[in-house]
């Protein structure tokens, strides 16, 4: 069953998960390329300052290869008002896993590009003294970032799409509330920001050490 | 006999302006039942509570003696089910559609599907979404029939079909039926397909279901008698009175459940039978209807 599933939802979004695969393989490129393809003589505070310069793009991949996964799992089903799904012979629950094991499964190219990627290209050059590559560690965080937004997205795309609508609708509210706060006070303090960098938030994983290398 | 679909009690509400109060409908084992209704009778939420694809506000749904919806997915594995509006997804190729169907039927077959593929014409590298109407159909029939079923729930399958296609698919709905003894529920407002292939009939109109029957009663048994003389006050009947219309010089009523015999009922009332029409199903049909309409909204009961 899993396999139909997977095939379905790869049918749909083939070509934009080839798509995203790329980018997450370009991106260790790019980020090596940015530090050390000048061909100038390369000092440890450069290197670090350019890999940092780099790093919002990973977070940001990550974001959007976990929302257009998400949001693709259940549109199949939302064209045809879930009729077809509801009419198959398995519990409700046991559709909704086969969907999210699907789902994850069509992760794993993106994450093995940029794993493959990451790994290769740090090999390939010279790093200064001091200076270490953790593209291991970057691929970690980059697949716990992608399955953290997967996993929202995909509760939130779950139901129909008026209450997706409705979900995205919410958090939408709560970034205004957010920043309208911060006008308000005059301060650079976001209570958003605070609640979902709390350490045990498993959205701390967005603004954690995102450079491919570092000290 | 216990029914292959049982419905008892049945109540449903969708929005302010439709009810389905009090339904009772059993499909008998081995029956083909035809579902008649005008549009927006009830017929199709009927159907979606059966496949509980609803749930009801109260009442049993039982089908092959599976609780519905608690029993769902048990009973899912032995119903075929063609929904009034195709609900496959488009993006797959009749093929992809044929594998994925088969991927969560136990009982699929796959032999009975190729064969039904190559008999519809039906392309397998074709996308649902190129698909004509009457492929659509005829595609929705084969994963219905090649999933082999103990019991077929059939919303409106040739709505929109042409007669070409439409003979294709009820030949094939036929065919497998004779082969395999399923039950079937099948709904249309097109009276006359479903008088040649029906063995049961029921009527449903704004969320009750006015008359159930065998078809050989319901398109024998209506009848419109004129006559005079009739009381007032009428003893029990033999037939039910399903209309009295007062209004002409004569008395005209309509009947269901009617045999030669009970016009001695007359006699014994007094009254002079001046003409006993047959009405065919379609006129029977839709005599049913509009005297149904005109009881209730009189506040009647009939």
């Amino acid at each position: 069953m899993l396999n139909v599933i997977v095939r379905e939802h790869l049918r749909r979004v083939g070509p934009l998960l080839i798509a995203l695969a790329a980018i997450a393989a370009a991106l260790p490129v790019l980020s090596v390329r940015a530090v050390f393809g000048h061909g100038l003589a390369v000092d440890s505070m450069r290197v670090l300052s350019t890999a940092a310069g780099m790093s919002p793009y990973f977070p940001l991949l990550a974001f959007i290869i976990g929302l257009a996964i998400a949001m693709t799992a259940w549109n199949a089903d939302h064209d045809g008002g879930h009729v077809y799904a509801l009419s198959l012979p398995i519990p409700r629950w046991h559709y909704a896993l086969l969907r999210l094991g699907a789902g994850l499964l069509l992760l794993v190219p993106a994450f093995t590009a940029l794993a493959l990627s990451a790994t290769i290209v740090t090999a390939a050059v010279e790093l200064p003294p001091s200076i270490h590559a953790y593209p291991l560690a970057l691929t970690i965080r980059f697949c716990a970032t992608t399955l953290v937004t997967f996993s929202l997205f995909f509760s939130i795309a779950a139901g129909s799409k008026k209450s997706a609508a409705w979900g995205l609708l919410a958090i939408f509210i709560v970034l205004i509330a957010d920043s309208l706060y911060q006008a308000s006070t005059g301060s650079s303090y976001s209570p958003l920001f605070d609640v979902l960098l709390a350490s045990r938030s498993p959205f701390s994983f967005f603004f954690g050490q995102w450079s491919l290398v570092d000290v | 006999m216990s029914g292959a679909i049982e419905v008892r009690g049945l109540h449903y509400r969708a929005g302010k302006n439709f009810e389905i109060r009090d339904l009772n409908l059993t499909v008998p084992v081995g029956a083909i039942y035809g579902f008649l209704g005008a549009n927006g009778a009830g017929k199709t939420t009927t159907i979606r509570l059966i496949m509980g694809l609803l749930r009801p506000l109260a009442g049993t749904i039982t089908v092959l003696g599976r609780d519905v919806p608690r029993e769902s997915p048990a009973m899912l594995a032995q119903v075929g089910f063609v929904p009034e509006r195709p609900h496959l997804y488009k993006h797959l190729t009749v093929e992809e559609a044929m594998r994925f169907h088969a991927a969560f039927h136990a009982r699929w077959d796959a032999d009975m599907a190729r064969e039904l593929r190559e008999d519809f014409l039906l392309d397998p590298s074709r996308p649902i979404a190129r698909l004509s109407k009457g492929e659509t159909g005829k595609l929705l029939m084969l994963l219905a029939l090649a999933q082999r079923p103990d019991v077929l729930v059939l919303d409106e399958p040739t709505d929109g079909l042409d007669p070409v296609v439409r003979r294709d698919v009820l030949t094939a709905l036929l065919d497998f039926v004779a082969r395999d003894g399923a039950s079937v529920l099948v709904s249309s407002h097109l009276v006359h397909e479903l008088e040649r292939m029906c063995d049961w009939v029921g009527v449903m109109d704004r969320g009750s279901l006015l008359a159930e029957m065998p078809m050989h009663s319901f398109k024998s048994g209506i009848k419109r008698i004129r006559l005079e003389n009739a009381p007032a006050m009428l003893p029990e009947m033999p037939f039910v009175l399903v209309e009295r219309d007062t209004s002409h010089r004569d008395e005209r009523w309509l009947v269901r459940g009617w045999q030669a015999p009970m016009s001695q009922y007359f006699d014994g009332i007094g009254a002079i039978v001046h003409e006993v029409l047959d009405l065919d199903l379609e006129e029977g049909f839709v005599e049913l209807l509009r005297a149904g309409r005109v009881t209730r909204a009189r506040g009647g009961v009939r």
